[in-house]
């Protein structure tokens, strides 16, 4: 006999299957609260490490998932997005009311914050209104405690009739009681006073309308057709994360009449003074203070909120910016800094690796296929490992802190001028460094278009992997102004990122975010769970943007490998054929124009193509299964050393240029060629990466539409400094 | 940003904590309130989705609504509805009109000022 592992049940445990009556139980449990209640605390106190991050159906939408085993069968969880109204007042909370709406299936597991009790109340009385079964999940109890406030799990049960159960999602405590009283979930009942012709009209509504919460969302001209699903199958869910392009969901039979019906009523209640928006808001704002205020009561004595002393100094207006420049910038080094040595680390075992590979007896095409193509592609995809994964702890950390709602705060009035909401700071600092996480960090902008503006308009900002090549640039061509043209190079890029969010304010369709945003109570967030969703997310990346980005380094490998009939490498003949388009721009060099092909991979890259065309190849370093195991292990421990020192050092550091190829570009290209080349190569397309993280995130079509617009204004501006300086 | 026409303002219900009051109602943009002030919420107004945001948060008519602080460069308000601490644009916190008169009630905590 099996006992499940969280309520010790066994034969009689009717969590998952059938139930005691034998009535079925839902087998999906969808965690839904408001935001930084500790929803994803409690899936993975419930579900422990299996836990998956995926896209909701037919959106962009991020939503964690995770199979939780019980000795009594498998239960699905889906930690839906922090939502504050089943309506939805952004484009994260829409998918709340669909996932709810499709699965008949569903049980509904309330994630209420004890320390925002009343707030939170007025959505549980919505999931109440809505019908599906439910349980309360009463968290941070620990926390009112110490602000002086005891909440009564046992009188919220008796105001809501449904299952609520005190837990602490942080440390799993109350979790196995949870599991146990969702075998108890109801319906529950939510008796909200609403005004009487208001109640009145809803009634006549609701015979109509699949619940009360629906005829009350159409009343109050909330609910919107289109995102309620005719059927369950409509909105896949559950472990199999893979959520993508499930088309949008058909419009159920119900959803025209009932429409029209609370046009109708509605119109009537206008008519007679009472705005239904607003006075359903009202009367579950009403219920939620009476049932608050008998479930809780004083204890002990309350302790000052630290938040609020710490809000003094950080919110300040005079100190505020100071403290925003210091925050940006312990953000950018801490991600650069952390997994910069890692980085370089990877590169030294792709180099082993690619030498053993050349050291096999195959022949001399497979033996550099293996090496320049399969090495070098994985490679350069498991080099944004370190980067990633950094990125993604230290945004899970400033997120669940409560520190990014006030940089929004500190940056809102800057980034309101591009009409860009505060939080996109943050990815234009990012790019500084690299272009993949900084894209990948739009994500948190509440609203698409401002995520997709963003995206555009940052692969101008020069990251650091095209720094070498401006250095090498500016070494060869200009060392006593090389520090002048380097900083007007990142004015430059900034310009142009500038420019390009004000031109796709005008061209892109869609909601700006609302100026409206919780700053939230600062909390010290569970590392070991910010580091593991961390890694789901970082696996989650590698997935989608990996196979693109192993195909472009393959066609690069194969231009620079295989050859033509007679004798000219493709590479060669390409890079002469594109040149006649690039002589306006002051590039007619093949090797030159030709290095911006590789340049597609990695910017650092177009050096490596430069100084074999110019120089010649260098012979590759054999390395034995020994020797290569030491540099290995070596770099291994240089990595660890470099993390600890480079904490404290510069992470924009870079190699002194090479002075062979630097002469010979020199004598190659004039002042106004090389400028030109350096332009172009701060405009046009930063790697192949940044162009797969962009169109994971937003799809082909503006993967092309960037690639055109990098091409374009990289050309333009290129053109107009050749003509100025050439 | 889209705009809607006011709405019809709730405050014909009276406030669920208190009774008439004898001062006369001032009414004026929250956006006008000094820092450390407080006022009681009588209307809000502006984008649907706004609005609807700012029910959600807790900050609703009939409510005494206490300005925090203010972001540098013409950013946003810091307001305190209760106990949620909420960000609004100044152009948003226009549209949220408040009785000025209205304030003695629940003055902001010493602590809570910058």
């Amino acid at each position: 006999m099996n006992a499940c592992s969280f309520c010790g049940l066994a034969k009689t445990c009717t969590l998952a299957g059938t139930g005691a009556d034998g009535a079925p139980v839902a087998r999906r449990w969808y965690l839904v609260g408001t935001p930084n209640t500790g929803k994803t605390s409690l899936i993975n106190a419930l579900a422990g490490a299996h836990l998956e991050i995926g896209n909701w159906s037919g959106t962009t939408i991020e939503v964690a998932s995770a199979t939780a085993h019980l000795a009594c069968g498998t239960v699905e969880l889906i930690d839906l997005p922090g939502a504050y109204t089943l309506a939805g007042s952004a484009p994260d909370e829409e998918v709340v009311l669909p996932a709810l709406d499709g699965d008949d299936d569903a049980l509904v597991v309330n994630v209420v914050d004890a320390t925002n009790l009343e707030r939170d109340l007025t959505l549980t009385a919505e999931l109440v209104e809505h019908g599906r079964p439910l349980v309360v999940a009463l968290n941070l109890a620990d926390q009112a405690r110490k602000a002086g406030q005891e909440v009564d799990p046992a009188a919220l049960e008796a105001a809501l009739g449904v299952p609520v159960v005190e837990v602490a999602a942080n440390t799993g405590t109350g979790v196995g009681a949870l599991v146990s009283a969702a075998a108890r979930a109801a319906v529950g009942r939510a008796d909200v006073a609403y005004p009487d012709a208001l109640e009145r009209a809803a009634g006549r509504l609701q015979a109509h309308a699949p619940s009360r919460w629906h005829a009350l969302a159409a009343l109050a001209g909330e609910w919107n057709p289109a995102t309620v699903p005719a059927t369950a199958a409509s909105v896949p869910v559950g472990a199999t994360v893979d959520l993508t392009d499930a088309g949008a969901p058909d419009e159920p039979d119900w959803a025209d009449p009932l429409a029209a019906r609370a046009e109708q009523e509605r119109g009537g209640l206008l008519a007679s003074g009472i705005d239904a928006f607003l006075d359903v808001a009202e009367a579950r704002h009403r219920f939620a203070h009476a049932v608050a205020g008998r479930a809780t009561r004083p204890v002990g004595e309350a302790t000052a909120s630290p938040g609020d002393r710490v809000d003094r100094v950080v919110l300040n207006p005079w100190l505020g910016p100071f403290v925003l420049l210091a925050g940006l910038a312990l953000t950018f080094h801490l991600t650069f800094a952390l997994s910069d040595p890692w980085v370089g680390f990877l590169g030294e075992v792709q180099g082993v690796l690619a030498a053993w590979a050349e050291a096999l007896p195959l022949p001399a095409l497979v033996g550099s296929f293996l090496s320049g193509a399969v090495i070098e592609g994985v490679g350069t995809v498991v080099a944004f490992v370190p980067v990633l994964f950094t990125l993604y702890a230290l945004l899970g950390f400033l997120e669940n802190a409560g520190l990014l709602a006030r940089v929004a705060y500190l940056a809102d009035g800057l980034m309101r001028s591009l009409g860009l909401p505060g939080r996109a700071v943050l990815p234009m600092v990012l790019s500084l460094g690299c272009t993949v996480p900084a894209v990948q960090s739009t994500k948190m902008l509440e609203q698409p278009r401002d995520r997709l503006r963003v995206a555009l308009a940052i692969p101008s900002i020069p990251c650091g992997a095209r720094l070498p090549v401006f250095v090498l640039l500016a070494a060869a061509f200009v060392p006593q102004y090389a520090g002048l043209v380097l900083t007007g190079l990142y004015v430059f890029g900034f310009v142009a990122t500038l420019f390009t969010a004000l031109v796709f304010r005008g061209a892109l369709k869609g909601d700006t975010a609302t100026g409206v945003m919780e700053l939230p109570d600062y909390r010290l967030p569970p590392v070991a769970l910010v580091l593991r969703i961390a890694w789901v997310r970082t696996k989650a990346f590698l997935a989608g943007a990996g196979g693109p980005i192993l195909v472009v380094v393959a066609v690069v490998w194969a231009l620079l490998t295989l050859t033509l009939p007679g004798g000219t490498s493709v590479f060669e003949a390409v890079s002469r054929g594109l040149a006649p388009i690039f002589a306006p721009i002051g590039l007619d060099d093949w090797r030159v124009v030709g290095a911006l092909i590789p340049g597609l991979v990695a910017k650092e890259v177009m050096i490596g193509s430069m100084a074999l065309t110019f120089t010649g190849a260098d012979a590759a370093a054999s390395v034995s299964f020994l020797g290569g195991l030491q540099h290995v292990a070596a770099s291994f421990l240089e990595a660890i050393r470099n993390t600890v020192a480079g904490l404290w050092g510069s992470v924009l550091a870079t190699d002194a240029p090479d002075a062979a190829l630097g002469s010979r570009l020199a004598g190659a290209l004039s002042l106004g060629s090389a400028l030109s080349l350096m332009v172009f190569s701060l405009l046009y397309v930063p790697c192949v990466a940044t162009v797969a993280a962009i169109r994971k995130a937003f799809g082909t079509r503006y993967a092309a539409l960037s690639v055109a617009w990098q091409l374009a204004i990289a050309y333009v501006a290129a053109l107009l400094v050749f003509l100025a300086f050439g | 940003m889209e705009k809607v026409e006011p709405r019809t303002p709730v405050s014909a219900a009276p406030p669920p904590d208190d009774g008439a009051r004898d001062a006369p109602c001032e009414l004026c943009g929250l956006d006008r309130l000094a820092c450390g002030r407080a006022a009681r919420i009588v209307k809000l107004a502006g984008a649907p989705r706004t609005v609807k945001r700012l029910l959600a948060l807790g900050v609703r008519p009939s409510t005494v609504c206490h300005v925090v602080g203010r972001s540098p460069n013409q950013g946003p308000l810091h307001l305190r509805a209760g106990s949620v601490h909420v960000m609004v644009r100044a152009d948003d916190a226009a549209h949220i009109l408040v009785d000025a008169n209205d304030e003695a009630h629940d003055p902001v905590p010493e602590e809570a000022l910058p």
